[in-house]
């Protein structure tokens, strides 16, 4: 059985001595280069669950300060590919990941690299928002209190504010996040991501527990945040990938002779522009115009 | 395999597709008419071109309101975004077209009764009229088939417009001094400018065929480096 503290710990991104890391990691931030500089390079990355394959071949740059949107239909791989950008796959008991995935030019397998000072430079928000049952201000400190950060309270202040959403909680900072809005909660939890001075923010359906309103917020956010950040958003609402991203990836189900094992693909990887009026792929062009499911 | 899904909103698209391409054939047959009636100096005819001019404009708005419906309800992308966005342009070009018409039309009274007619003139509107028609139904058949040969084909049949247009102009200097009969042959350059437009109509409406087709907007002829070689753009 999974700890849930440790699981708490390793979603809210926390892990050992790694402020320095972290800060030399933002200290040369630069707004959205002219020039792409990738921030992970996938080369032949294949998933397995229990020996069996879920994500086959997938060789791709993602960028920096760039929206990288996941697209594709149930069962493609989507989230189990954005689960590896951060080891959360480690979790998951018999899950191997073949191939390499770059992180800044690191093997981010590598024997040397440690899990949880992954998760905390590479950020994950959920589809469903998951604050831990305490006041807003204890859910944003969490990480930080136990990375040994200082400056708390301006921390949780720049965190909040980082999410959009200092303004509307400010008051209530003691109150429970459980008695947040599901926009809010989501927000908080973008928050939580921000406190510990992230590096990457990874989003698997961050929007689909969510109303138009609150979407449209965390994608206000999102068109701010990566300035800053660099974003991996898994998606099934494909507006919501055209409205946001720069570049779109596109997976889909492959199925072995015998229809009893399926994998996921990636057929085509541009532009977010280029993909929703000019795909190249019949494929990608089918699914993005709903002609196929 | 993958499921068939968004049946009915293909459907609707095929159906707007459907009708939009029949405005085409509303302005062939206003195109028929409209040479008709400046052949034989038919004023009623001529009227009936007008009057019938509110079914094109109305064929304009209608279809017009149902691509914005569909634009706001269905979100199309790709393909589907780029035809869109080519009916709209052409329907825009049967609306002009259709207005040509009109233009043409309202010129017939202005004749006169028995006008001074040139024969040569005559001839070449006539000759002008069933080559535009022909244009207007080839940029159907390219806009159907998605077929870029076709559409650029519309260049060298407008040519022959283009050409017949200039013989006009150069007949109507050469008339004479009789001023009925120069002033007849003026108000016949202005019907042969406007199908030289309805011609121009018809290779806009092929450039939209290939933009469909490749999702690269080039005019065949640029207007304003008359002469220079355009790309050609290739399906992807």
């Amino acid at each position: 059985m999974t700890d849930p503290e440790q699981t708490q710990q390793e979603e809210a991104g926390v892990g050992v001595d790694i402020q320095a890391t972290a800060q030399e990691a933002r200290k040369d931030h630069k707004p959205a280069p002219s020039v792409r500089e990738p921030i992970f390079e996938l080369e032949n990355v294949s998933v397995f669950y229990s020996g069996k394959k879920a994500v086959d071949g997938v060789s791709a740059d993602f960028y920096r300060n760039n929206i990288t949107a996941l697209i594709g239909p149930s069962g493609c791989g989507k989230s189990t590919l954005i689960r590896c950008l951060n080891r959360m796959n480690d979790l998951i008991p018999g899950a191997t990941v073949e191939g390499r995935i770059g992180y800044h030019g690191q093997d981010l397998y590598g024997p040397e690299v440690d899990p949880v000072e992954v998760r905390k430079r590479i950020g994950m928000v959920f589809q469903k928002p998951n604050p831990f049952p305490k006041s807003v201000f204890d859910n944003i400190a969490f990480g930080p209190r136990i990375l040994g950060m200082g400056d708390i309270e301006e921390r949780v202040e720049r965190a909040l504010s980082g999410a959009a959403l200092w303004d509307e909680i400010k008051d209530r900072l003691d109150d429970n996040a459980f008695g947040m809005s599901g926009g809010q909660q989501q927000r908080l939890c973008i928050a939580r991501c921000l406190a510990v001075d992230p590096d990457v923010i990874l989003m698997d359906e961050p929007c689909s527990a969510l109303d138009p309103i609150s979407t449209g917020k965390i994608e206000d956010l999102m068109l701010e945040l990566k300035e800053q950040y660099s974003i991996v958003i898994v998606t099934h609402n494909m507006q919501q990938a055209a409205r946001v991203s720069d570049r779109t990836a596109f997976l889909i189900v492959e199925l072995d002779a015998d229809e009893q094992n399926r994998w996921g693909r990636i057929v085509e990887y541009d532009e977010t522009e280029k993909i929703f009026t000019n795909p190249s792929d019949k494929r990608t062009e089918d699914y993005v115009t709903g002609k196929v499911g | 395999m993958p499921e068939q899904a968004r049946i009915h909103y293909q459907e609707e698209l095929e159906a707007l597709e459907v009708r939009a391409l029949d405005g085409l054939n509303l302005v062939a047959r206003a195109l028929e008419r409209t040479v008709e009636a400046v052949q034989h100096q038919d004023t009623e005819l001529a009227e009936l071109v007008i009057a019938d001019d509110d079914v094109i404009d109305g064929r304009y708005l209608e279809l017009h309101q149902s691509i914005l419906t569909l634009l706001a309800t269905q979100a199309p992308v790709a393909t589907d975004l780029r035809l869109i966005s080519a009916m709209l342009h052409m329907l825009k070009n049967i609306e002009r077209m259709g207005d040509q018409c009109v233009n043409i039309a309202k010129l017939i009274p202005i004749a006169g009764h028995e006008p001074p007619a040139d024969e040569r003139i005559i001839k070449n509107i006539v000759t002008m009229g069933k080559q535009v028609g022909t244009q207007i139904s080839q940029a159907k058949r390219a806009f159907q088939g998605r077929d870029i040969e076709l559409a650029r084909d519309l260049v060298r049949q407008d040519d022959v417009v283009d050409n017949l247009n200039k013989e006009c102009f150069h007949i109507a200097l050469e008339i004479g001094d009789d001023a009925d009969r120069r002033e007849w042959a003026m108000t016949m350059i202005l019907v042969t400018r406007a199908l030289e437009r309805i011609g121009d109509n018809t290779v806009d409406i092929g450039e939209q065929v290939a933009f469909v087709v490749t999702g690269l907007f080039r005019e065949f002829q640029d207007a304003s480096h008359p002469g220079e070689p355009v790309p050609e753009p290739q399906a992807s």
